[in-house]
């Protein structure tokens, strides 16, 4: 009960969040925060046919709706980060659309700007901010394992499953034999999963 | 398949060792020889499918790096504390956290006798029990939250709760000048409208003699209208934050942040006054400018040290664009010598002469004072026009001007309305004065009601008539084109003749209205029909008193003078009769299909209280009308010109000061009647021509094409089309020739040589379903009719686009 808490609530400080709600770290959290989520939205501008102006017009105001969603709806903790972060975009979609000035936007880009406006296309930046909430779990899932097992293995495991690297040739790197390779990879998959499941609180 | 050799394991059990290889450690031995099991357990690994893997974004970029998230981890957040909700705070309800500063966690709050929502900031200082510091801390919030300036948050109350002190504000939806900064760069022209803004807010603590004393972007609210609030004035003292020891011994950024917009004697610990608030502007203006504080170090100190010793650094590093009287404004306001630095009035000043100030400050800058400025207001010499009568048809209809500003608006008041009685109550008189001050009003009541003729109560006006009325009164005014101004019920009849007459539109504005009055699935605000009648039965029954005052004008509800002002206008708007018809007639409004067509800058308004119509309502009327600006105002009030009208008003003028220009003209708002004629011969054919030209004249029809035994024309009033394409079939019937109809309303080309647009094409779809002597019409057409006695019944569904036609059965 208190580990599942626990990750829930480091979940939510996961992103930028953590942060807008403690301001020692705001800056490198909104850094952070503009660097993984701003190129996801504006990919999603552009995809759905703006040009690069209008298109980082519209990602500086979603992104800082959204900022204001996380800093003022409250994470529950019972919930799925997932939930959330889909919550908080929908508000954030919805209160753009509310408030923004129609009027200063370029008056040709009206009609896409527009299409950005329908369910089609807000399902569509759910779509783009889920990639980046699946990184954040990882990430974090990584983090944890990290710390609890031996750096060799956790090397063993990074070398074999993102460097692409043979059990062979990450055994040789290490100076590991290769079985204890395999066993190490075998673990950290084992580890990894779970932790990851858990993050997602996913049913 | 071949037998493992000895040692071996099966693929299985490969699986089986992989999923705990402590129980089989003899195989890992062997694996660590077998060049055959490693190959195996290598392809294994590879096509496994790991739970984690499904986590893995697409481009597979993962970072190792110790993150952020991990130092939260590590570190268990305190926030739990804080961010537990709490009941009340002193005789605030539900409290929600949303946030915390260095003073305190701030809450949104319930202010359960206002119904409103406020901010508000409990403090960490646990000083109550001090009188003496209790008292000055009062005191100072108190002081900065008399200031009363539209960029100074206002403080509503000072209270303590279980042994904190509290401040109650109220509250901005909004980021932080912080938070704005660290997303993206901003423009020139935002600088300065915020610096003019930020300096006007000073300018004001300054002349009452309030030090900031701890300007910095956190302190400083960008609303979501671009107004700026400026926060915790003179409150830094009380906070403890500004304690240089402490500040030293602190590691993070934070207090760096908070360093940097320090002034030298701030920074030597001396005493403050104004100037130092100029120094803190400086920076700020520096930072917003070049993205850069002006002055930087490793730790505080070093951020001190520069502040005390250095000059700062050069702008032109940063951003080339600023132009050069900027470049000195921010340098003399970073003179290291106080007496150096220009007051907050000369920088006001300094940029409205460089930079003509957004009429955002000119505006608000008077609801700074609205006592004086409503007498201001009051006494000013504004021309009032005796009442005089405009023909519309064979009606007619009263009407007034007030003000002769440079542009013309045409002031629509919903429901009822009496021109004399507008000018008895000193709220609306203070709200026409002031429209008039930057434009010329031009007042009417509409048919049927106030001034102008009492028609039957059959034959209260359509929107349509309603037009009419309009066009008829700006006719009269010599009005040639106007800002169309909608109150409430007001509103969709300004949409619809903005849509109609863009060209006789310059912009439109709606303030607490709608698109639709009947609930619907899709329009979940409107009154049940239950709901509208027994509205109904109450005016029928209480017409006379203060009706509705209660939705209307919560705040005044109570105010003696005010009700009976209300009743009596209400009385002299319309009889009993009368108003039950109208508003039965307001109920079949629905000018939502016509609402993408608008091509005039519009504003709309709404209060998010408005107990009459809800916020949600105004907010979709925007969501229709292409580029409209959307502004939710605090508030309960319905009526415009009770409670804070003065922020309406601000918004209004900055509005239609600001605005761009419209479009030009050739895509209008128009009913179309597309028909298929069917003649014997070429004589009977031309015959019906030369006879249709007519009859579409005496329709008003406009744009009259016909080629290849099909005609179309459009009509500016839909249910003018509607009478015309029966009139039409009833001179084919006589003259043996077939004509099948079709109405739509929608856009249409005016700029080609014959008519086109989507509602040309819709219309020529449906014809083709058309019987002969039959008229179809869309179901936007035939809403838009509603009250003009023109009957219908469903004919079919098109399915692509999705459109209910309907057949014209009766023409009354």
């Amino acid at each position: 009960m208190s580990r599942r808490k626990a990750s829930a609530e480091s979940i939510t400080s996961l992103t930028l969040l953590c942060a807008l709600k403690d301001d020692s770290q705001q800056h490198q959290a909104w850094i952070r925060f503009v660097r993984r989520y701003g190129p996801r939205i504006e990919g999603w501008c552009c995809r759905w046919g703006l040009q690069d102006a209008d298109a980082r017009d519209v990602t500086q105001n979603v992104l800082l709706q959204l900022a204001k969603q996380m800093r003022t709806f409250e994470y529950d903790d019972r919930g799925r980060f997932r939930s959330w972060l889909k919550t908080i975009t929908w508000r954030a979609w919805a209160d753009y659309w509310g408030t923004r000035n129609r009027n200063a936007a370029l008056p040709g880009s009206l009609e896409l700007l527009e299409k950005l406006n329908t369910l089609e296309a807000k399902d569509d930046l759910l779509l783009h901010l889920e990639d980046e909430a699946n990184r954040e779990i990882l990430e974090v899932a990584l983090q944890r394992v990290r710390g609890r097992v031996k750096e060799r293995t956790f090397e063993a495991f990074r070398l074999m499953a993102f460097d692409g690297l043979s059990g062979a040739e990450a055994g040789e790197k290490l100076g590991m034999p290769v079985g204890s390779v395999f066993v190490a990879k075998a673990r950290v998959d084992k580890m990894l999963s779970e932790e990851a499941a858990l993050l997602d609180c996913d049913p | 398949m071949a037998i493992p050799p000895e040692g071996c394991l099966t693929d299985s059990g490969i699986r089986t060792f992989l999923e705990s290889p402590s129980q089989q450690a003899d195989f890992e031995d062997h694996v660590n020889e077998c060049r055959r099991c490693q190959q195996r357990i290598q392809e294994l690994s590879e096509s496994s499918a790991d739970g984690w893997k499904k986590f893995m974004p697409d481009d597979h970029s993962i970072s190792f790096e110790q993150t952020l998230a991990d130092n939260v981890l590590l570190c268990p957040p305190a926030q739990d504390v804080w961010q537990q909700g709490c009941d009340r705070i002193g005789r605030f309800e539900d409290c929600r956290p949303i946030g915390k500063g260095a003073m305190g966690v701030v809450y949104v709050a319930t202010d359960p006798k206002l119904g409103r929502n406020v901010a508000i900031k409990l403090l960490t200082e646990e000083r109550v029990s001090d009188a003496v510091w209790m008292e000055r801390f009062g005191r100072e919030a108190r002081l900065a939250g008399s200031l009363n300036h539209p960029n100074v948050l206002t403080i509503y109350e000072i209270g303590e709760s279980e042994g904190r002190p509290y401040i109650a504000s109220e509250l901005v939806q909004g980021v932080t000048l912080q938070e704005r900064l660290l997303a993206f760069r901003l423009q020139l022209s935002e600088v300065l409208d915020y610096a003019a803004q930020l300096a006007d807010g000073l300018a004001a603590a300054h002349a009452a003699g309030i030090v900031h004393r701890d300007l910095k972007p956190d302190n400083v609210m960008i609303r979501d209208d671009g107004l700026i609030k400026i926060l915790d004035f003179g409150l830094a003292r009380f906070s403890g934050q500004l304690n240089l020891e402490e500040a030293s011994v602190s590691r993070d950024g934070m207090i760096v942040g908070t360093v940097s917009f320090m002034s030298p004697e701030q920074a030597r610990g001396q005493e403050l006054d104004v100037s130092s608030d100029l120094f803190s502007f400086g920076s700020l203006l520096f930072l917003m400018l070049s993205g850069q504080r002006p002055f930087v170090g490793e730790t505080p100190s070093d951020v001190m040290a520069a502040i005390l010793t250095r000059a700062p650094q050069s702008m032109g590093e940063f951003n080339t664009d600023v132009p050069p009287w900027l470049v000195q404004l921010v340098a003399r306001c970073l003179s290291k010598d106080p007496a150096l630095r220009p007051t907050s009035a000369e920088v006001v000043a300094d940029l409205a002469q460089h930079w003509p100030a957004p009429p955002v400050l000119k505006t608000e800058q008077k609801a700074t004072a609205p006592e004086v400025d409503r007498r201001a207001f009051d006494e000013a010499p504004i021309e009032l026009t005796d009442v005089r009568y405009a023909r519309s048809g064979d009606v007619n209809i009263a009407w007034q001007t007030v003000g002769d500003g440079p542009i013309d608006m045409v002031f629509v008041m919903g429901w009822v309305s009496h021109l004399e009685w507008f000018w008895k109550d000193a709220n609306f008189a203070a709200f026409l004065r002031r429209l008039a001050s930057f434009s010329r009003v031009i007042l009417f009541d509409k048919r049927g009601t106030g001034l102008s003729d009492r028609v039957p109560v059959d034959e209260l006006p359509t929107l349509e008539k309603r037009m009419d009325d309009v066009r008829a009164v700006m006719a009269a005014a010599k009005s040639e084109h106007a800002v169309l101004c909608g109150i409430s019920e007001g509103g969709p009849l300004c949409a619809l003749f903005a849509a109609t007459y863009p060209q006789k539109t310059i912009a439109l504005t709606m303030m607490g209205s709608y698109a639709r009055r009947m609930w619907a699935k899709d329009y979940p605000w409107g009154p049940t029909e239950a709901q509208r009648e027994l509205f109904f039965e109450e005016i029928a029954n209480d017409w006379g008193g203060p009706l509705g005052i209660e939705d209307r004008a919560p705040s005044k509800a109570n105010d003696p003078e005010f009700r009976k002002w209300w009743a009596s206008y209400l009385r002299m708007g319309a009889s009993p009769g009368a108003a039950v018809a109208l508003t039965r007639m307001n109920a079949q409004i629905d000018v939502r299909p016509i609402l993408p067509t608008i091509q005039v800058p519009t504003l709309v308004l709404h209060r998010t209280g408005d107990r009459c119509l809800r916020v949600a309502e105004g907010r979709h009327v925007a969501e229709l009308i292409p580029g409209a600006k959307f502004v939710e105002l605090p508030g309960d009030d319905h009526l415009p010109f009770v409670g804070d009208s003065e922020a309406i008003l601000d918004h209004l003028e900055r509005f239609l000061t600001g605005m761009k220009q419209s479009p030009a003209v050739d895509q209008v708002l128009a009913t179309v009647l597309y028909l298929r004629i069917e003649a014997d011969s070429a004589a009977a054919f031309d015959q019906f021509q030369q006879l249709l030209h007519h009859k579409c004249e005496l329709f008003r029809g406009d744009h009259l094409t016909i080629v290849d035994g099909a005609a179309k024309v459009m009509f500016d009033g839909p249910a003018r089309a509607v009478r015309a394409a029966h009139a039409i079939v009833g001179l084919a019937n006589r003259l043996s020739i077939g004509v099948s109809c079709a109405l739509d309303t929608g856009i249409c080309d005016v700029g080609q040589e014959t008519l086109g647009g989507t509602a040309v094409e819709l219309a020529l779809q449906i014809s083709q379903s058309a019987e002969v002597a039959e008229v179809l019409v869309t179901n936007t057409v035939r809403n838009l009719v509603s009250g003009s006695g023109l009957l219908f019944i469903p004919k079919f569904t098109l399915s692509d686009p999705d459109i209910e036609v309907f057949s014209l059965v009766e023409s009354s």
